[in-house]
């Protein structure tokens, strides 16, 4: 039996309508070029903050054993660190071995590391910026590729004005 | 003057190749989160002998405080700064008793605080904040800064 050709089917070449797809496209890109933001890697410090009024029992950890005061000047810059009534200067790394000297190596749950708490005492004016820096002396340091921390809790009493 | 008869239809392959390499790209990079960030900040340097702990997992309040102390979330100035710790920590509280039944008011949120403040920021501004986070059971903080990058 022939089979006969048809005339519509063979020659006709079905086209696909693509402005609709583009249009979708070009949307698309223009949403995310706009929705992207180049923003620098932040990093950041993990502290435990408990409140100042929180009762301890005499089985917990005992009372504040570190007090820093950050005296401010006039700009808001640091004009002085005091620990536990010891003048430290402006220097950071000198607090840094202090809080070193007072927790030591020692490191892990249950650690002086992990139960001792910091109370900060900040001017008023005193910028964050400085703040960020004590945070930074008194939570750890990098050696090498490894993080050692020192002191995760830390408590900031009510501003105070030394001027 | 003969004419082929035939329309000029330019190829749009190379055009949609590129298009969708761009989107795949942008797709890739872009971070939403960015979006509850303040960009404008001029969050504090500090050196690279500082501990960097990057966790992302848990509950986030994002808080952006500017120089002059006003909270921004999400870019709009809130002026109410306690009233709406307080009601995040009330969303936050309730959220965690879907989860934990147990889970009592007086209980700490186990949600994390960022905050996200300009390097100027008066502490007593920056106290103001962090005090009704603390007062909202708020417990676990998070302070953003900028890597110094070693020899800067």
């Amino acid at each position: 039996m022939k089979i006969r050709k048809s005339a519509t089917t063979s020659v006709d070449k079905i086209e696909q309508q693509m402005t609709p797809m583009i249009d979708i496209v070009f949307l698309l890109l223009i949403f995310f070029m706009f929705s992207f933001k180049i923003a620098s890697p932040e990093g950041d410090f993990n502290i435990k903050m408990p409140v100042a009024s929180q009762v301890t029992t005499e089985t917990e950890t005992p009372a504040i054993p570190i007090k820093v005061r950050l005296r401010a000047d006039a700009a808001g810059n640091l004009a002085a660190i005091v620990m536990n009534d010891r003048d430290l200067g402006t220097d950071f790394g000198q607090l840094q071995l202090q809080i070193i000297s007072i927790v030591g190596g020692d490191a892990g749950p249950g650690s002086a590391a992990d139960t001792t708490e910091c109370e900060l005492e900040c001017d008023y004016h005193l910028r964050y910026e400085t703040v960020i820096e004590v945070i930074t002396a008194i939570s750890g340091y990098v050696e090498g590729n490894q993080i050692v921390k020192l002191i995760q809790k830390i408590r900031f009493s009510p501003p105070r004005n030394s001027r | 003057m003969a004419s082929s008869g035939k329309e000029g239809e330019p190829d749009m392959v190379p055009m949609l190749d590129m298009v969708f390499q761009l989107i795949t790209f942008f797709m890739l990079v872009i971070n939403f989160k960015s979006a509850s960030m303040d960009l404008e900040l001029k969050l504090p340097v500090v050196g690279s002998a500082r501990p960097v702990d990057m966790k992302g997992s848990k509950d986030m309040l994002v808080l952006n405080i500017n120089e002059l102390g006003q909270l921004k979330v999400f870019g709009e100035v809130k002026e109410d700064i306690e009233g709406y710790i307080a009601n995040e920590g009330a969303a936050s509280r309730l959220a965690v008793r879907a989860k934990d039944r147990d889970f009592k008011d007086t209980d700490d949120l186990p949600s994390n605080v960022v905050v996200r403040a300009d390097q100027a920021t008066p502490f007593k501004l920056l106290n103001r904040v962090i005090k009704a986070c603390q007062d909202n059971g708020f417990r676990n903080f998070s302070m953003k800064a900028l890597n110094k990058k070693p020899g800067s």
